[in-house]
Protein backbone atom coordinates (compact mmCIF):
# COMPACT_ATOMS: atom_id res chain seq x y z
CA UNK A 1 0.00 0.00 0.00
CA UNK A 2 1.72 3.83 -1.29
CA UNK A 3 1.29 7.12 0.26
CA UNK A 4 -1.27 8.01 -2.37
CA UNK A 5 -3.76 5.01 -1.07
CA UNK A 6 -2.73 5.65 2.17
CA UNK A 7 -3.77 9.45 2.02
CA UNK A 8 -7.01 8.83 0.73
CA UNK A 9 -8.16 6.16 3.02
CA UNK A 10 -7.26 9.33 5.89
CA UNK A 11 -9.42 11.88 3.73
CA UNK A 12 -12.26 9.00 3.22
CA UNK A 13 -12.40 8.91 7.01
CA UNK A 14 -15.19 6.92 7.62
CA UNK A 15 -16.54 6.16 4.25
CA UNK A 16 -13.35 4.27 3.13
CA UNK A 17 -14.64 1.76 1.66
CA UNK A 18 -11.96 -1.09 2.99
CA UNK A 19 -11.91 -4.67 3.75
CA UNK A 20 -10.29 -5.06 7.52
CA UNK A 21 -6.87 -6.41 6.07
CA UNK A 22 -6.67 -3.19 3.96
CA UNK A 23 -7.40 -0.91 6.99
CA UNK A 24 -4.59 -2.40 9.04
CA UNK A 25 -2.09 -1.95 6.20
CA UNK A 26 -2.27 1.26 5.81
CA UNK A 27 -2.80 2.09 9.86
CA UNK A 28 0.50 0.41 9.43
CA UNK A 29 2.02 2.26 6.43
CA UNK A 30 0.59 5.39 8.18
CA UNK A 31 2.70 4.34 11.53
CA UNK A 32 5.80 3.53 9.54
CA UNK A 33 5.23 6.86 7.24
CA UNK A 34 6.36 10.07 8.26
CA UNK A 35 4.18 11.72 5.80
CA UNK A 36 1.10 9.61 6.15
CA UNK A 37 1.63 9.82 10.18
CA UNK A 38 1.58 13.75 9.76
CA UNK A 39 -1.56 13.28 7.77
CA UNK A 40 -3.43 11.53 10.32
CA UNK A 41 -2.87 13.57 13.44
CA UNK A 42 -3.78 16.83 11.56
CA UNK A 43 -6.68 15.14 9.60
CA UNK A 44 -7.74 14.02 13.34
CA UNK A 45 -6.90 17.56 14.77
CA UNK A 46 -9.13 18.96 11.92
CA UNK A 47 -12.51 16.55 12.63
CA UNK A 48 -11.91 17.61 16.08
CA UNK A 49 -11.72 21.35 15.65
CA UNK A 50 -14.09 21.04 13.87
CA UNK A 51 -16.30 19.67 16.47
CA UNK A 52 -15.46 22.13 18.51
CA UNK A 53 -15.62 25.01 16.77
CA UNK A 54 -17.57 27.70 19.05
CA UNK A 55 -20.74 28.94 18.12
CA UNK A 56 -21.01 32.77 17.38
CA UNK A 57 -24.01 34.11 19.40
CA UNK A 58 -27.67 34.55 17.34
CA UNK A 59 -28.73 38.51 17.21
CA UNK A 60 -30.68 39.16 20.93
CA UNK A 61 -33.39 40.00 19.49
CA UNK A 62 -33.97 37.26 16.96
CA UNK A 63 -36.83 35.33 19.15
CA UNK A 64 -38.39 38.46 19.82
CA UNK A 65 -38.43 39.15 15.64
CA UNK A 66 -40.04 36.02 14.75
CA UNK A 67 -42.13 35.98 17.14
CA UNK A 68 -43.59 39.49 16.36
CA UNK A 69 -43.54 38.08 12.27
CA UNK A 70 -46.28 35.21 13.14
CA UNK A 71 -48.33 37.65 15.49
CA UNK A 72 -48.14 40.16 12.22
CA UNK A 73 -49.34 37.14 10.13
CA UNK A 74 -51.64 36.36 12.33
CA UNK A 75 -53.67 39.44 12.55
CA UNK A 76 -53.21 39.27 8.33
CA UNK A 77 -55.21 35.80 8.60
CA UNK A 78 -57.57 37.21 10.85
CA UNK A 79 -58.39 40.46 9.70
CA UNK A 80 -62.30 40.39 8.08
CA UNK A 81 -62.16 40.13 4.17
CA UNK A 82 -63.27 42.49 2.03
CA UNK A 83 -64.90 41.74 -0.86
CA UNK A 84 -65.16 44.01 -3.84
CA UNK A 85 -67.35 43.31 -6.67
CA UNK A 86 -66.32 43.42 -10.14
CA UNK A 87 -68.95 44.74 -12.51
CA UNK A 88 -69.24 43.57 -15.82
CA UNK A 89 -70.35 46.15 -18.55
CA UNK A 90 -73.73 44.13 -19.09
CA UNK A 91 -75.05 44.14 -15.79
CA UNK A 92 -74.31 48.27 -15.37
CA UNK A 93 -75.69 48.33 -18.43
CA UNK A 94 -78.67 46.95 -17.21
CA UNK A 95 -78.76 48.57 -14.09
CA UNK A 96 -78.85 51.89 -15.67
CA UNK A 97 -81.28 50.87 -18.34
CA UNK A 98 -83.81 49.51 -15.39
CA UNK A 99 -83.06 52.51 -13.32
CA UNK A 100 -84.12 54.92 -16.23
CA UNK A 101 -87.16 53.10 -17.20
CA UNK A 102 -87.96 53.66 -13.65
CA UNK A 103 -87.66 56.99 -13.18
CA UNK A 104 -89.16 57.61 -16.91
CA UNK A 105 -92.28 56.04 -15.51
CA UNK A 106 -92.44 58.06 -11.97
CA UNK A 107 -91.93 61.17 -13.95
CA UNK A 108 -95.10 60.80 -15.50
CA UNK A 109 -97.10 59.93 -12.21
CA UNK A 110 -99.50 62.12 -10.31
CA UNK A 111 -97.37 61.57 -7.22
CA UNK A 112 -94.46 63.17 -9.25
CA UNK A 113 -96.87 66.40 -10.40
CA UNK A 114 -97.96 66.61 -6.10
CA UNK A 115 -93.90 66.63 -5.26
CA UNK A 116 -92.45 68.54 -8.29
CA UNK A 117 -92.00 72.57 -8.92
CA UNK A 118 -95.40 73.20 -11.31
CA UNK A 119 -92.78 74.48 -14.15
CA UNK A 120 -91.42 71.13 -14.17
CA UNK A 121 -94.09 68.91 -13.54
CA UNK A 122 -95.89 70.45 -16.92
CA UNK A 123 -92.82 69.40 -18.76
CA UNK A 124 -92.68 65.92 -17.65
CA UNK A 125 -96.87 65.42 -18.40
CA UNK A 126 -97.29 62.65 -20.30
CA UNK A 127 -93.97 61.83 -20.17
CA UNK A 128 -94.28 58.44 -19.13
CA UNK A 129 -96.46 56.50 -16.72
CA UNK A 130 -96.28 53.70 -14.22
CA UNK A 131 -97.32 50.42 -15.82
CA UNK A 132 -100.89 50.13 -15.26
CA UNK A 133 -101.98 46.47 -17.71
CA UNK A 134 -100.13 43.28 -16.89
CA UNK A 135 -97.62 43.14 -19.32
CA UNK A 136 -96.16 46.58 -18.60
CA UNK A 137 -96.02 45.16 -14.75
CA UNK A 138 -94.44 42.09 -16.13
CA UNK A 139 -92.05 44.03 -18.14
CA UNK A 140 -90.90 46.08 -15.42
CA UNK A 141 -90.58 43.48 -12.61
CA UNK A 142 -88.45 41.27 -14.98
CA UNK A 143 -86.13 44.30 -15.40
CA UNK A 144 -85.27 44.54 -12.01
CA UNK A 145 -85.61 40.98 -11.62
CA UNK A 146 -82.70 40.82 -14.31
CA UNK A 147 -81.03 43.38 -12.24
CA UNK A 148 -81.06 42.22 -9.15
CA UNK A 149 -79.65 38.37 -10.90
CA UNK A 150 -76.75 41.00 -12.45
CA UNK A 151 -76.04 41.98 -9.08
CA UNK A 152 -75.85 38.54 -7.25
CA UNK A 153 -73.59 36.88 -10.51
CA UNK A 154 -70.84 39.65 -10.51
CA UNK A 155 -67.90 37.57 -9.36
CA UNK A 156 -66.38 39.09 -6.26
CA UNK A 157 -62.52 39.70 -5.70
CA UNK A 158 -61.34 39.17 -2.28
CA UNK A 159 -58.34 42.01 -0.92
CA UNK B 1 -35.83 12.77 18.10
CA UNK B 2 -36.31 13.42 21.57
CA UNK B 3 -39.13 13.43 23.77
CA UNK B 4 -38.74 16.78 25.09
CA UNK B 5 -38.82 17.27 21.08
CA UNK B 6 -42.08 15.71 20.12
CA UNK B 7 -43.71 16.94 23.29
CA UNK B 8 -42.88 20.47 22.42
CA UNK B 9 -43.84 20.55 18.95
CA UNK B 10 -46.80 18.45 19.40
CA UNK B 11 -47.65 21.95 21.85
CA UNK B 12 -46.29 24.14 18.57
CA UNK B 13 -48.73 22.53 16.37
CA UNK B 14 -52.38 23.10 18.90
CA UNK B 15 -50.73 26.94 18.13
CA UNK B 16 -48.86 26.67 21.10
CA UNK B 17 -46.63 30.06 20.72
CA UNK B 18 -44.47 29.73 24.07
CA UNK B 19 -43.87 26.02 23.00
CA UNK B 20 -42.25 27.60 19.84
CA UNK B 21 -40.17 30.35 21.82
CA UNK B 22 -38.41 27.39 23.30
CA UNK B 23 -37.94 25.45 19.74
CA UNK B 24 -36.18 28.49 19.02
CA UNK B 25 -34.19 29.08 22.16
CA UNK B 26 -33.05 25.22 21.78
CA UNK B 27 -31.94 25.97 17.94
CA UNK B 28 -31.42 29.41 17.46
CA UNK B 29 -27.73 29.63 17.85
CA UNK B 30 -26.72 26.27 16.09
CA UNK B 31 -28.89 27.59 13.40
CA UNK B 32 -27.54 30.92 13.02
CA UNK B 33 -23.72 30.00 13.15
CA UNK B 34 -24.80 27.54 9.66
CA UNK B 35 -26.52 30.43 7.99
CA UNK B 36 -23.45 33.09 8.90
CA UNK B 37 -21.28 29.89 7.69
CA UNK B 38 -22.87 29.74 4.23
CA UNK B 39 -23.98 33.38 3.26
CA UNK B 40 -21.23 34.98 5.86
CA UNK B 41 -22.82 38.55 6.63
CA UNK B 42 -24.79 38.76 10.20
CA UNK B 43 -27.21 40.34 9.21
CA UNK B 44 -28.14 37.89 5.95
CA UNK B 45 -27.47 35.06 8.28
CA UNK B 46 -30.32 36.85 10.67
CA UNK B 47 -32.58 37.17 7.26
CA UNK B 48 -32.61 33.38 6.62
CA UNK B 49 -32.90 32.34 10.21
CA UNK B 50 -35.72 34.25 10.64
CA UNK B 51 -37.17 33.28 7.84
CA UNK B 52 -36.60 29.80 8.35
CA UNK B 53 -37.75 29.79 11.82
CA UNK B 54 -41.00 31.44 10.77
CA UNK B 55 -41.41 28.68 7.78
CA UNK B 56 -40.68 26.22 10.31
CA UNK B 57 -43.80 27.52 12.22
CA UNK B 58 -46.31 27.71 9.39
CA UNK B 59 -45.30 24.19 8.01
CA UNK B 60 -44.86 22.13 10.91
CA UNK B 61 -47.30 19.60 9.98
CA UNK B 62 -44.75 18.65 7.43
CA UNK B 63 -42.29 17.75 10.08
CA UNK B 64 -41.98 14.10 10.45
CA UNK B 65 -41.65 14.00 14.15
CA UNK B 66 -40.19 10.46 13.97
CA UNK B 67 -37.17 12.30 13.13
CA UNK B 68 -34.87 14.66 14.62
CA UNK B 69 -35.95 18.25 14.59
CA UNK B 70 -33.07 19.98 14.18
CA UNK B 71 -31.80 18.12 10.50
CA UNK B 72 -35.85 19.73 9.45
CA UNK B 73 -35.17 22.77 10.40
CA UNK B 74 -31.10 22.88 9.34
CA UNK B 75 -32.62 21.58 5.56
CA UNK B 76 -35.14 24.59 5.64
CA UNK B 77 -32.35 27.19 6.55
CA UNK B 78 -29.80 25.51 3.60
CA UNK B 79 -32.30 26.25 0.85
CA UNK B 80 -32.82 29.72 1.95
CA UNK B 81 -29.89 30.46 2.22
CA UNK B 82 -28.85 28.96 -0.96
CA UNK B 83 -32.02 31.39 -1.98
CA UNK B 84 -30.22 34.13 -0.66
CA UNK B 85 -27.26 33.38 -2.22
CA UNK B 86 -29.30 33.16 -5.36
CA UNK B 87 -30.98 36.07 -5.09
CA UNK B 88 -27.45 37.65 -4.89
CA UNK B 89 -25.78 36.54 -8.00
CA UNK B 90 -24.65 33.39 -6.67
CA UNK B 91 -25.73 30.22 -8.59
CA UNK B 92 -26.27 27.27 -6.74
CA UNK B 93 -27.15 23.59 -8.49
CA UNK B 94 -27.70 20.18 -6.93
CA UNK B 95 -24.31 18.98 -8.25
CA UNK B 96 -21.28 18.05 -6.37
CA UNK B 97 -19.32 19.91 -8.88
CA UNK B 98 -21.97 23.09 -9.43
CA UNK B 99 -21.87 23.06 -5.52
CA UNK B 100 -17.96 23.43 -5.09
CA UNK B 101 -18.10 25.70 -7.73
CA UNK B 102 -20.64 28.53 -6.36
CA UNK B 103 -18.81 32.15 -5.88
CA UNK B 104 -18.52 33.57 -2.01
CA UNK B 105 -20.13 36.26 -1.33
CA UNK B 106 -18.13 37.75 1.43
CA UNK B 107 -14.43 38.22 2.41
CA UNK B 108 -12.22 35.54 3.17
CA UNK B 109 -13.48 34.08 6.21
CA UNK B 110 -16.15 37.22 6.46
CA UNK B 111 -18.14 38.27 9.65
CA UNK B 112 -17.42 34.72 11.24
CA UNK B 113 -13.97 34.78 12.08
CA UNK B 114 -14.45 37.91 13.89
CA UNK B 115 -17.04 36.49 16.27
CA UNK B 116 -14.50 34.07 17.55
CA UNK B 117 -12.08 34.98 19.94
CA UNK B 118 -9.60 31.82 20.05
CA UNK B 119 -6.66 31.87 17.85
CA UNK B 120 -7.21 28.43 16.78
CA UNK B 121 -10.52 28.65 16.15
CA UNK B 122 -9.97 31.40 14.10
CA UNK B 123 -7.57 29.57 12.13
CA UNK B 124 -9.46 26.50 11.59
CA UNK B 125 -12.29 28.67 10.60
CA UNK B 126 -10.64 30.56 7.81
CA UNK B 127 -9.38 27.28 6.19
CA UNK B 128 -13.20 26.28 6.25
CA UNK B 129 -14.27 29.50 5.24
CA UNK B 130 -11.61 29.33 1.96
CA UNK B 131 -13.67 25.63 1.06
CA UNK B 132 -15.66 25.44 -2.08
CA UNK B 133 -19.62 26.27 -0.52
CA UNK B 134 -20.47 22.98 -1.50
CA UNK B 135 -17.85 21.24 0.72
CA UNK B 136 -17.96 23.90 3.63
CA UNK B 137 -21.75 23.20 3.96
CA UNK B 138 -21.23 19.63 4.03
CA UNK B 139 -18.16 19.68 6.86
CA UNK B 140 -20.23 21.60 8.74
CA UNK B 141 -23.34 20.00 8.59
CA UNK B 142 -21.25 16.69 9.53
CA UNK B 143 -18.39 16.95 11.83
CA UNK B 144 -20.16 20.60 13.83
CA UNK B 145 -23.29 19.79 13.71
CA UNK B 146 -23.36 16.27 13.76
CA UNK B 147 -26.39 15.51 10.80
CA UNK B 148 -25.75 11.81 9.20
CA UNK B 149 -24.96 12.03 5.61
CA UNK B 150 -28.42 10.75 4.40
CA UNK B 151 -29.71 13.98 6.17
CA UNK B 152 -27.09 16.19 4.67
CA UNK B 153 -28.36 15.02 1.23
CA UNK B 154 -31.93 15.61 2.29
CA UNK B 155 -30.91 19.41 2.91
CA UNK B 156 -28.50 20.13 -0.15
CA UNK B 157 -30.91 17.91 -2.43
CA UNK B 158 -27.98 15.68 -3.18
CA UNK B 159 -26.99 11.70 -3.12
CA UNK B 160 -25.24 10.23 -0.24
CA UNK B 161 -22.56 9.46 -2.63
CA UNK B 162 -22.41 13.58 -3.26
CA UNK B 163 -22.11 14.22 0.18
CA UNK B 164 -19.79 11.50 0.65
CA UNK B 165 -17.48 12.63 -2.02
CA UNK B 166 -17.72 16.57 -0.77
CA UNK B 167 -16.63 15.83 2.57
CA UNK B 168 -13.69 13.74 1.01
CA UNK B 169 -12.60 17.08 -0.94
CA UNK B 170 -13.38 19.05 2.29
CA UNK B 171 -10.94 16.85 4.42
CA UNK B 172 -7.90 16.43 1.59
CA UNK B 173 -8.66 20.73 1.03
CA UNK B 174 -8.36 21.41 4.90
CA UNK B 175 -5.42 18.99 5.39
CA UNK B 176 -3.90 20.70 2.55
CA UNK B 177 -4.46 24.18 3.63
CA UNK B 178 -3.17 23.07 7.68
CA UNK B 179 -0.48 20.50 7.15
CA UNK B 180 1.92 22.52 6.06
CA UNK B 181 1.16 24.85 9.33
CA UNK B 182 1.33 21.90 11.36
CA UNK B 183 4.73 21.08 9.80
CA UNK B 184 6.02 24.87 10.61
CA UNK B 185 5.00 24.39 14.12
CA UNK B 186 1.71 26.26 13.95
CA UNK B 187 -0.51 24.78 16.70
CA UNK B 188 -3.58 23.69 15.06
CA UNK B 189 -6.82 23.21 16.78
Amino acid sequence: MNCAHVLNVIDAGPFANLTREHREAAMRHARDCQTCGAAVETSAAIVSGLAALPRPAPPPDLEAQVLARIARMDEVRHAPVVHDREWPAWTTGLGALTAGLTMIAWLGTEAFTVVAPPRLARLTTGFGAMPSTPGEMFLLAGGLLLYVLGLLAAPRRSR
Amino acid sequence: VSDADRGIVADVRRGNRDAFAHLMRRYQGRLFGLALMMVREPAGAEEVVQDAFVRAFTHMERYDDRQPFYPWLASIAVRLAQNWLRARGSIVRHEAASLDSVPDPGGPAGALETLIADQDSRTLWRAVAALPSGERTAAFLYYRDEMSVQQIARALGVTSGTVKTLLFRARRHLRGRLEPMAMRGESLP
